[in-house]
């Protein structure tokens, strides 16, 4: 489903991902971890298309096409989702409004008609109940006033009403409390199909108890230094990068 | 000549056209309104009222006044003032509960001492010499009245401004009077058609009485190339409350003035006001509110938009009197520039005399958020459409004030037409 070879990128002149190799297919989950800076979050932004990062070197596949050569929208259309560490405020824009016109570009894209009033609001409730999320939240401005918490499960709500064929999610379980974290966490584990994806970028391995990844792979100065099963998280857990760390330098 | 001179010159060449189906009574008084203007001038932006706008250069184009032509149609229901004569065929309609709306010079015939009384006494801004000149040259104007009590419920209004040659010079005018507990809810549109050249000079005066409530909604689109000067002077009795908002857009020089006398204890107002300029549009808001009396209350939530090369000026003046004690005065300014070239100046101005206030003012001015627009077309959405987007949630908590049905529609259109072109 997606095919990364010998990815470079960089920001501002300074060179961030320094040839990254990763291969995913439908049905995996995988989890990236590494220590800070090492261009997790980066990974996910050239993914998405982020402006401000300059690929210089190396290829994307994504479903058959060249996935940098794509538009930020044109990838969301294709089914690629990134659930955003920080999620941003966009005041006076209802979360209804924002849904109903992200849903149905991805509809169009797909060639499919639009969803009616009462069809969206229907999907809505349903994907707010699947998450938790107080329905109420969906007639307020998108992400304005949310706690962290909310924040964090209104990224996963709106993973649900997309349902993208492949999802980033960068550091999701990052300021949330146990319970939230295990809400967030059961709502990407009942997303996920056969069909689909999920890239888990995390620090903790708690979050991986729950999104039980089949892939771990460790990145460090803009690679992929180690990868491994669902043990190496644990490992990691324990005793730190820098066994794997040492072992690069 | 002198520019002052040019228009008592004009004055004098017309006076037959401008006072024409007046009461005598109110033409006796155009002569001192002339040298009030000859007086003051008009105002240039060397001054701190006008520092936005350069009025003597407006001014001082060759203009004429439009040439008499058969009234502009009215649509149904809407009271329209066609280049500032009344449009409609019966010119004064008073209604069973005592309501009574239509022409203003035709009410002055039918009620002169009543429209003596009022006329020019909210708007004796004697440095203002542009209100002095509207109303020594007003052909007619709108009239409102509701008696004590009543609610007159909602009144249509459109001003239309559209003259056959160019560079023609157009007063309007419009007076509302609310009686001791009286209610209106009052919808005005202006419109000029885009590309004459024209100037238009409006004033607006609304006196309320006790305890009289009146919401007033305005959508001005003056029309490209057209430069335009509209300003309102309020005065709220006691226990009175005057709600208001407006949306701008078009023109190519605009400036609204918007002054409030807090007259008495209890008096409220609220002013919510949205402007969006482009092109090389130039747009100057003047807001004064003048707190008289203790325990009045107002507030004022300006937005300003500015795409391309436009430009956007929010004065808001607060003034608290000597001993109005227990005053809240809230003003916000809140604008976004679309664009490196364009710009928007907020200027708040508060001259406190009493002690016991709540006063507060807060002014931004900012740009589209990238981020946010990043987010929304990473779930989907096109960057233009997610700028229209970001644009639509600033500029909507004011459209949504605007009441409901036609009129919130018209300015929903007016609106959405401006995003489409960022």
């Amino acid at each position: 489903m997606l095919e990364i070879k010998n990815l470079h990128a960089s920001v501002d002149g300074n060179e961030i991902l320094r040839g990254i190799d990763l291969t995913i297919r439908r049905g995996e989950v995988h989890a990236i971890m590494g220590p800070n800076g090492s261009g997790k979050s980066t990974l996910a932004s050239v993914l998405a298309g982020n402006p401000r990062f300059e690929v210089s070197e190396g290829t994307a596949t994504f479903l058959g096409r060249n996935l940098l050569e794509m538009s930020i929208e044109e990838r969301a259309r294709a089914g690629f989702f990134l659930g955003f560490q920080y999620p941003v405020e966009i005041p006076g824009v209802s979360m209804a409004n924002f849904m109903k016109l992200a849903v149905n570009e991805k509809r169009k894209y797909n060639g499919l008609e639009p969803l009616g009033a009462g069809e969206f609001l229907k999907l809505m409730r349903q994907r707010a109940e699947f998450v938790e999320l107080d329905p109420r939240m969906t007639s307020r401005a998108v992400n304005e006033g949310f706690s962290g918490g909310e924040k964090k499960k209104n990224e996963i709500f709106q993973m649900a009403m997309l349902e993208p064929t492949l999802a980033v999610l960068d550091e999701t379980d990052s300021g949330l409390d146990i319970d939230a974290l295990r809400v967030v966490a059961t709502g990407v584990t009942r997303l996920h199909t056969s069909e689909n994806a999920t890239i888990v970028i995390t620090h903790y391995q708690r979050l991986l108890d729950y999104i039980v990844p089949d892939f771990v792979h460790v990145l460090y100065h803009g690679r992929i230094i180690h990868s491994g099963d669902r043990e190496l998280a644990l490992r990691l857990e324990e005793q730190g990068y820098d066994w794997l760390i040492k072992n690069e330098k | 000549m002198s520019l002052e001179q040019k228009y008592i010159e004009l004055y004098a060449t017309h006076t037959g056209q401008i006072c024409r189906g007046f009461a005598p009574q109110v033409n006796a008084g155009r002569r001192a309104l002339l040298d009030d203007f000859l007086a003051s001038g008009a105002p240039d932006s060397k001054g701190e009222k006008y520092r936005y706008s350069d009025m003597r250069r407006i001014y001082g184009r060759d203009l004429s006044l439009p040439s008499i032509e058969a009234p502009i149609p009215g649509r149904e229901g809407v009271m329209t003032l066609g280049n500032g004569v009344f449009a409609d065929g019966e010119p004064l309609v008073v209604r069973a509960d005592g309501v009574i709306t239509g022409s203003l010079r035709a009410a002055s015939v039918d009620f002169p001492e009543f429209v003596l009384g009022r006329l020019n006494s909210v708007a004796t801004n004697l440095s203002d010499g542009l209100t002095a000149l509207n109303g020594a040259m007003m052909p007619d104007g709108i009239f409102v009245y509701v008696p004590c009590g009543v609610d007159g419920g909602t009144i249509d209004v459109e001003l239309l401004y559209d003259t056959v040659h160019e560079d023609d010079l157009v007063f309007s005018r419009m007076l509302v009077v609310l009686e001791e507990g009286a209610e209106a809810r009052l919808q005005a549109r202006y419109r000029g058609r885009a590309g004459n050249h024209l100037v238009v000079n409006h004033v607006t005066e609304a006196i309320l009485g006790r305890g009289a409530k009146l919401q007033m909604g305005e959508a001005y689109d003056f029309g490209e190339g057209n430069d335009a000067f509209a300003v309102s002077y309020s005065s709220v009795a006691e226990d009175g409350t005057l709600d208001r908002v407006f949306v701008s857009i078009g023109g190519e020089a605009v400036r609204l003035g918007y002054h409030c006398d807090l007259a008495h204890t209890g008096a409220q107002s609220s002013l919510y006001g949205l402007f969006m300029g482009a092109g090389r549009e130039r747009i100057d808001i003047y807001s004064e509110v003048d707190h008289l009396a203790g325990g009045c209350s107002s507030y004022q939530m300006v937005k300003g938009v500015a795409d391309e090369q436009s430009t956007g000026a929010f004065t808001g003046r607060i003034y608290v009197a000597p001993g109005a004690d227990g005053t809240s005065a809230l003003q916000q300014s809140r604008n976004m520039t679309l664009t490196p070239t364009s710009r928007i100046v907020s200027v708040p101005q508060l001259e406190i005399y009493a002690q016991d206030v709540q006063c507060s003012h807060g002014a931004s001015v900012g740009q589209l958020d990238r981020e946010a627009i990043y987010y929304m077309q990473q779930r989907g959405i096109d960057e233009v459409e997610a700028k229209a987007l970001q644009m639509s949630g600033f500029v909507n908590d004011i459209i949504d004030r605007c009441g409901d049905g036609s009129f919130v529609e018209e300015i929903c259109n007016m609106a959405s037409g401006r995003i489409r072109r960022v």
